[in-house]
């Protein structure tokens, strides 16, 4: 039986980052996408379309990646939920900052495809296996 | 600001531009430079400006002629002919990983006691856009880089450390 198609939440302020992200996600399987471009729209998304996973930004205006992530966190439901953060924040202290807020892992902008690719399968995938 | 945050621009530049996109650059000569009588004079079309605030506070600025800015934004998106906003989408993401990049080396290797922060990018398009620096700094570090053969853009950094 062909595996169940993924939802993913790509948020990212900047389609040229989402439409990275999500043909780096196409070579691996079979998604469909979910597109948003502030923590408000997708908290929205969160609740209403239940994704697999999410990819997420942290600068973004109105509501930032990090205030989406607390939010997200604070609901039972998706306290497991994969939620990725691909940011141009590269220092210590902000990698910490999500770390203490439960993301689930961290990559740092620009997005390597093979290390992409390796953290979403890791946490994506794990329950599949 | 000393040498060594000069390369973290320079790095990050690098990081962008040809990690990120494939898109090879060379370095040149960084300059110091008058922001009313050199920087006002200079013509781009492309500004893409952000701001970070914290134990520094200025700004960096991405300049590009369109044609520079143009063929960066048909290499990274595979298609010729991007129009303005998909030009400005991609020129606001390089000077976010450039500002990025460059706020973790000086906050991780300089050990600055406060967190560095910054604001989302801004771009500007038009004839002749300039951008606007804080009123109490007078000059900027100007990095121009090589790109397409002899084609050229700029980062240019201005920071006025805190009282």
């Amino acid at each position: 039986m062909p595996p169940r198609q993924l939802v993913v939440l790509v948020v990212d302020d900047r389609k040229v980052m989402r439409n990275i992200i999500k043909n780096m996600l196409s070579n691996l399987c079979q998604c469909t996408f979910l597109d948003a471009t502030n923590g408000r729209d997708a908290e929205q998304l969160l609740l209403s379309a239940k994704p697999d996973a999410v990819m997420l930004d942290w600068n973004m205006p109105e509501v930032n990646g990090l205030e989406f992530l607390k939010k997200a966190r604070a609901l039972p439901e998706y306290k497991n939920l994969p939620i990725i953060m691909v940011t141009s924040e590269a220092a210590k202290s902000n990698v910490r900052e999500a770390v203490m807020a439960g993301v689930t892992d961290y990559i740092i902008k620009p997005v390597n495809e093979a290390d992409l690719l390796s953290k979403f399968r890791k946490h994506v995938f794990k329950d599949q296996n | 600001m000393d040498k060594g945050y000069i390369e973290s621009f320079v790095a990050a530049t690098r990081v962008a531009l040809v990690e990120m996109f494939g898109i090879e650059i060379e370095c040149m000569t960084p300059n110091i430079i008058d922001i009313e009588s050199e920087y006002k004079n200079a013509s781009w079309d492309f500004i893409a400006n952000i701001a970070i605030g914290g134990d520094f506070t200025g700004l960096v600025t991405l300049n590009f002629e369109k044609s520079v800015a143009s063929r960066i934004a048909a290499i990274v998106n595979e298609r010729e002919n991007p129009s303005d906003e998909e030009i400005a989408d991609v020129v606001s993401e390089i000077v976010n990983i450039i500002a990025g990049r460059a706020k973790a080396n000086m906050q991780d290797e300089y050990n600055l006691a406060d967190k560095l922060v910054i604001a989302l990018p801004i771009v500007t398009s038009g004839k002749d856009v300039v951008s606007y620096f804080p009123k109490n700094v007078k000059r900027l570090i100007d990095i121009p880089f090589g790109i397409f053969g002899d084609q050229r853009f700029e980062v240019c950094v201005a920071f006025s450390t805190r009282n």
